[in-house]
């Protein structure tokens, strides 16, 4: 039995009701996945990699119809078992860690209680339970495991929360691990150390895992075999290295087109015009949320034209940073623009937009495409029609009749950007504008950026937790870490010299989860905060 | 061809939202009969003087029991009850719909304002919300009619405002959460003025929110303009008004069933089929 | 005082658990603040309560002592009875003394007030916790019901029947109560007033009807919230993660589903205590019930000023510890709650 495959599918077919008619989620699924393998499940937003997995553990919305020739977990054959040995499997054979760990943990529970619970259910008694729940906490190392356990999940922070979810999930001994997105939404500091422990932990312990990502270079770097799932379909699948390097199949051959290019420096432009100065000088800005500092003295210049990017994980203060520019938010410290104020009526026009992260909710559900545009060219004081500046921004004609719930994510965030360049305005910033769409959205959307500023000379402040994204976009690159701008250089400069020890790990991290798309002789060693991860 | 008919569907579905709705609303039974008795009592309220009834006479025979003569009996006072109680929808709507309106308008307008604003606005409506929790609503507007007077105006005015601060804090809830999406603050951002950010992105957004909420309130008014008469402190004898006639004849309760139990029908009636409305434009905008 | 805690600020990651966290300290700091604010909102209630009474027109003097009275009786009985000078000195003397509990003397019944209060909020309590403890049990069957049935036909059945019992006036559904138990089959009397003192059988057999009444009056929206709270626990993410976690169905619920769902329910319930315990004019009034609520309707409209404050003081007070003891009950449940002030 042991020596059964961990995953045995063949002709896995899924589909569930929609809107108009069943429609087919997984098509025509083979997967064989051995005994201590990892096996990596990568396609976009709807591709229906989870649909896939989560099949696996027989949790399905319901309606989900199922049919395969074969779908067997261990040896065991899922579709046969009735509601009792359902569980039993579920309880032994296979364990999930999910996207959102502060979502899958009981928020009303100690995360103790909640491994604890595994054990129990595996037979162990009340202290022998405890006792293995705490060898489970420092398995994946954290610390003073006594104390960890008996504080509520939001007591905890996302990566620790994940580290739990990990322990509960290795607290049954599965022999499969199906992990669904685990580090989507964390920094990538942590996001290296979540991957390195579950690496460590399978050599440790050989369960076969899944990893679902829409994160190719992740995968590519924690897996041995990949899959890559379109519309339900295994388009291609093979080693690691092969589908990387060699791709057949034309949808990974643009999976992997869209990706970032760490290598990739803007091209020089036309020198800024250096002449008349930065466009703004920020001196000691330095703001506080009650007691905390969440940016102490910051001084930097944005000069004209330049795009200035701005890295650091999530709570380092860059956001912060951003409402500041834009007048959002009280601060100490100067800000100051050199630029004449633009007048219309009484009113002064602004001289900073702001594109923001989420498209969804940057537009009025309520008022279409045009009528945003044409209010704000009317507000910043632009003199170009609605259809001057959608086709400026590769808004599409036919997307100005439309409200915002009819777009796309990547349609979206184009009339946010068109919204910010309705007027002359001298300075951009532009929030994460890119983290929450696909690879190939990104890319188009970096591309129209770097195009705006070279015709219209506009200044960025581009915001990002992304080094490659940054990278392509920025002339210059700062770093913030807890609040202080720790570096700032030149784009290439700080991958060549990083000299601050968060921007070493940052870029090496980088590197680390790209490494095995453009293999070089030394890999990157992981970064190391310590051993045990620290309290963050 | 497939991409031009899901435009052309799409484009026909934003064209016509409210027809949309307006249709979805008819295919559900609870909504057209509820809706159809709202009417009725409309209708009632408004053309009852029409038909000749009178509810003020005597008709000669008291406590008749429900007959060929007298459709729904006669009262203690020999009174037509199927006149008294057509005619007294009068006052529990007139109160309750202008009571409601009244209370719409002032409550969503001080919601907007506080969940825009923040600040010491929204802190001392706040508190003063805690403070009105604390006080039962009913002995607080037994108060206030005592003080105001039981005149249709005073009680529309009466049921205004002490309607408002529970609206006021649902729609600022609502506009808060808007607060949070970046549309309000592009709108900043790009110079718009608090009163065009107000008027032309958070009400347009917040308006099912209020629409659900005044239709509640109008069940709640009307409710509440019944509870007042009921108690003694609305409507005043020889009214028709159902509350009053059902506190006056609670006590023929055992000789005289009839006087009490058709205006009570007619009163939770109209309630119910007003709530029940609420509860599928509920349903149907969200 | 905010109530409702700011969810977003409490789940803030990283938020370290120190000296006050444990859940007895938090009950603990709770009961302190409340200490403090309990009286403030009381102080300004009394305020509001004392400035509306003087609003309301009429002459307590000539009510109390008739229409043959000369106006220099009624004049001196005014003055006797405190109801002449400034509105601040008289509030301050009414606080001294309402403090020290001297509460005056009822002008309508011409009874010693606070033994008058003591004895209307004892049938008070009675009926609200017996309505209480029917309301409850019912919401949470029938709310769990419709949630494990979400969508389909028995939980839409559900919500248009307690949807439709519960708008209709509770004087309405009392009457018809009355025809069926009272004049239709004779359970019970019509008037429950006399009987409402007898031993407590009889007080049970008596209060029934009310009971019953004010519970339908609040089933429905409570069943809602219970079928919310319980529909959202089992959707959640962390229901998922429980039943792949190979958990046996009753101990998903009752580890996992219980705790969670409830939490939204208790709010509720505790804004529905206080209200029932501070009496229900309408039902007590309807059904002759010597309740506190009835009590009130009678000093408002006969312009009891020394009755109706110090009535309406104590429902305050009921009130508030009803909120009290919610709050306490939520602290025990929710981990992630606080009572912050200033954070609503």
């Amino acid at each position: 039995m042991t020596d059964a495959p961990a995953v045995q599918v063949r002709g896995l077919v899924v589909s569930y009701r929609g809107r108009s008619g069943p429609v087919t989620a997984v098509r025509d699924l083979d997967l064989t996945i051995a005994p201590g393998e990892s096996y990596g499940l990568v396609g976009e937003s709807g591709s229906g990699k989870s649909t896939a997995a989560m099949t696996l553990t027989r949790y399905l919305p319901p309606g989900t119809g199922v049919t395969a020739a074969e779908l067997s977990v261990a040896g065991t054959g899922v579709l046969a078992l009735d509601t009792p040995a359902l569980r039993r499997f579920r309880a032994g054979a296979l364990s999930v860690v999910y996207q959102e760990p502060g979502l899958a943990l009981d928020p009303t529970m100690t995360v103790g209680r909640q491994i604890e619970e595994v054990y129990r259910l595996h037979g162990a008694g009340r202290a022998q339970a405890r006792a293995r729940t705490r060898a489970a906490i420092e398995r994946v190392r954290l610390s003073p495991a006594g104390q960890i356990a008996k504080r509520y999940p939001h007591e905890l922070s996302g990566g620790q929360q994940q580290r739990i979810v990990i322990a509960m999930a290795l607290a049954s001994e599965p022999r499969l691990l199906i992990l669904d997105e685990p580090t989507t939404g964390l920094d990538s500091r942590v996001e290296t150390e979540i991957m390195a422990l579950i690496d460590g932990l399978r050599a440790e312990l050989g369960f076969a895992s899944i990893l679902i990502s829409h994160n190719l270079p992740l995968i590519a770097a924690h897996c041995q075999r990949i899959g890559v799932l379109e519309g339900g379909v295994l388009v291609e699948e093979g080693a690691a290295a092969d589908v990387l390097l060699a791709p057949r199949h034309p949808y990974t051959r643009s999976l992997i087109a869209a990706l970032p290019d760490i290598n990739a420096v803007r091209p020089p432009r036309p020198a800024a015009d250096t002449a008349q100065g930065p466009l703004v000088t920020v001196e000691h800005l330095t703001k506080r949320f009650q007691q905390k500092a969440a940016l102490s003295d910051v001084s930097f210049t944005i000069g004209r034209a330049e795009a200035l990017g701005l890295v650091g994980e999530s709570g380092s203060g860059k956001t912060t940073l951003g409402l500041s520019l834009a007048g959002l938010t009280s601060y100490d410290g100067t800000i100051t623009f050199h630029t004449e104020d633009r007048r219309r009526g009484r009113r002064t026009l602004p001289r900073v937009q702001v594109v923001f992260q989420n498209a969804d909710s940057s537009l009025n559900p309520r008022r279409s495409v045009r009528q945003v545009l044409a209010r704000s060219i009317e507000l910043l004081g632009g003199d170009q029609t609605v259809e001057e500046l959608a086709n400026r921004t590769g808004v599409g004609p036919d997307l100005l009749a439309k409200l915002p719930h009819e777009l796309s994510g990547g349609q979206k965030q184009r009339v946010a950007i068109a919204r910010a360049f309705a007027g002359p305005v001298p300075l951009v910033i532009c929030d994460e504008p890119t983290s929450a769409l696909d690879v190939s959205s990104q890319a188009r959307l970096l591309d129209l950026l770097a195009e705006l500023q070279d015709r219209t000379g506009v200044s960025y402040l581009f915001i990002s937790h992304d080094l490659a994204v940054v990278r392509q976009v920025s002339d210059r690159i700062g770093v913030l870490y807890d609040g202080e701008l720790v570096e700032l250089k030149a784009a290439e400069e700080i991958f060549r010299h990083p000299e601050h020890p968060y921007t070493r790990s940052l870029v090496d991290s980088a590197l680390a989860l790209r490494q095995a798309q453009a293999p070089s002789p030394a890999p990157a060693p992981a970064p190391d905060f310590g051993g045990v991860a620290r309290a963050d | 061809m497939a991409v031009a008919i899901t435009t052309a569907a799409s484009a026909e579905a934003r064209a016509r939202p409210g027809r949309r709705r307006l249709r979805a609303l008819l295919r559900r039974p609870t909504f057209v009969v509820s809706a159809l008795i709202v009417l009725w009592w409309v209708g009632a309220a408004a053309t009852w003087r029409l038909f000749g009834l009178n509810p003020y006479v005597n008709t000669g025979h008291i406590n008749l029991a429900p007959g060929w003569h007298q459709l729904l009996g006669t009262d203690s006072l020999g009174r037509s009850v199927f006149a008294r109680t057509l005619a007294g929808a009068d006052t529990a709507l007139l109160v309750g719909a202008f009571g409601c309106l009244l209370a719409t308008v002032l409550g969503s307008a001080l919601g907007v304002i506080a969940g825009y604003f923040r600040g010491w606005v929204d802190t001392a409506f706040m508190r003063l919300f805690d403070v009105l929790v604390v006080l039962p609503p009913l002995i607080f507007l037994i108060v206030v009619v005592e003080a105001f007077g039981a005149s249709v105006p005073a009680l529309i005015v009466i049921i205004g405002v002490v309607f408002a601060p529970g609206i006021a804090r649902i729609i600022r809830a609502a506009v808060l959460a808007e607060m949070g999406k970046k549309y309000v603050t592009t709108a900043k951002v790009q110079g718009e003025s608090a009163a065009r950010i107000m008027a032309r992105e958070l009400v347009p957004n917040v308006l099912p929110t209020i629409v659900i909420q005044a239709t509640l309130s109008l069940a709640a008014a009307i409710l509440m303009t019944a509870t007042l008469s009921f108690l003694g402190l609305g409507a005043q004898p020889p009214s028709p008004d159902w509350g009053l006639v059902i506190n006056e004849n609670r006590v023929y309760l055992e000789s005289a069933w009839w006087s009490v139990v058709f205006p009570a029908v007619a009163v939770g009636s109209l309630v119910v089929a007003t709530q029940l409305v609420a509860d599928n434009l509920k349903e149907v905008w969200s | 005082m905010s109530v409702l805690s700011d969810q977003a600020a409490a789940l803030a990651p990283g938020r370290r658990p120190g000296l006050w966290s444990g859940r007895r300290s938090r009950v603990l700091t709770l009961l302190g603040r409340r200490l403090i604010q309990i009286p403030v909102v009381l102080f300004v209630v009394s305020i509001l309560t004392f400035w509306l009474i003087e609003l309301v027109p009429g002459d307590p003097g000539r009510n109390a002592l008739g229409q043959y009275a000369t106006p220099a009786q009624v004049r001196a009985w005014d003055v006797s009875n405190g109801l002449t000078g400034p509105i601040t000195g008289r509030y301050l003397h009414w606080l001294s003394d309402f403090v020290s509990g001297n509460w005056g003397t009822s002008f309508v019944y011409q009874v010693p007030s606070r033994p008058l209060v003591f004895g209307h909020l004892v049938n008070t309590l009675f009926l609200g916790l017996f309505a209480f403890v029917l309301l409850v049990p019912l919401a949470l069957v029938l709310g769990s019901i419709q949630a494990y049935r979400e969508g389909g036909r028995t939980d839409r059945g559900i919500t248009i029947a307690l949807m439709s019992l519960s708008s209709v006036p509770e004087f309405v559904i009392g009457v018809l109560l009355l025809v069926v138990f009272a004049v239709g089959l004779n359970l019970v009397p019509v008037e429950s007033g006399a009987f409402a003192t007898g031993d407590f059988a009889q007080r049970l057999q008596v209060t029934t009807l009310p009971a019953v009444t004010l519970a339908v009056a609040y089933l429905a929206v409570l069943a809602r919230m219970v079928r919310t709270g319980t529909a959202g626990a089992l959707t959640a993410q962390f229901h998922r993660t429980a039943v792949l976690k190979g958990l046996r169905p009753a101990q998903i619920v009752r580890r996992h589903v219980a705790r969670n769902a409830l939490i939204p329910t208790l709010q509720l319930v505790g804004i529905y205590l206080g209200t029932l315990l501070g009496g229900s004019a309408v039902v007590e009034t309807l059904f002759n019930y010597p309740g506190l609520g009835a009590l009130l309707v009678v000093a408002a409209e006969r312009k009891d000023p020394v009755l109706l404050t110090d009535g309406v003081m104590i429902t305050g007070v009921i009130a508030l510890l009803a909120l009290l003891l919610t709050d306490i009950g939520l602290i025990l449940m929710d981990p992630r709650i606080r009572f912050e002030a200033g954070e609503s």
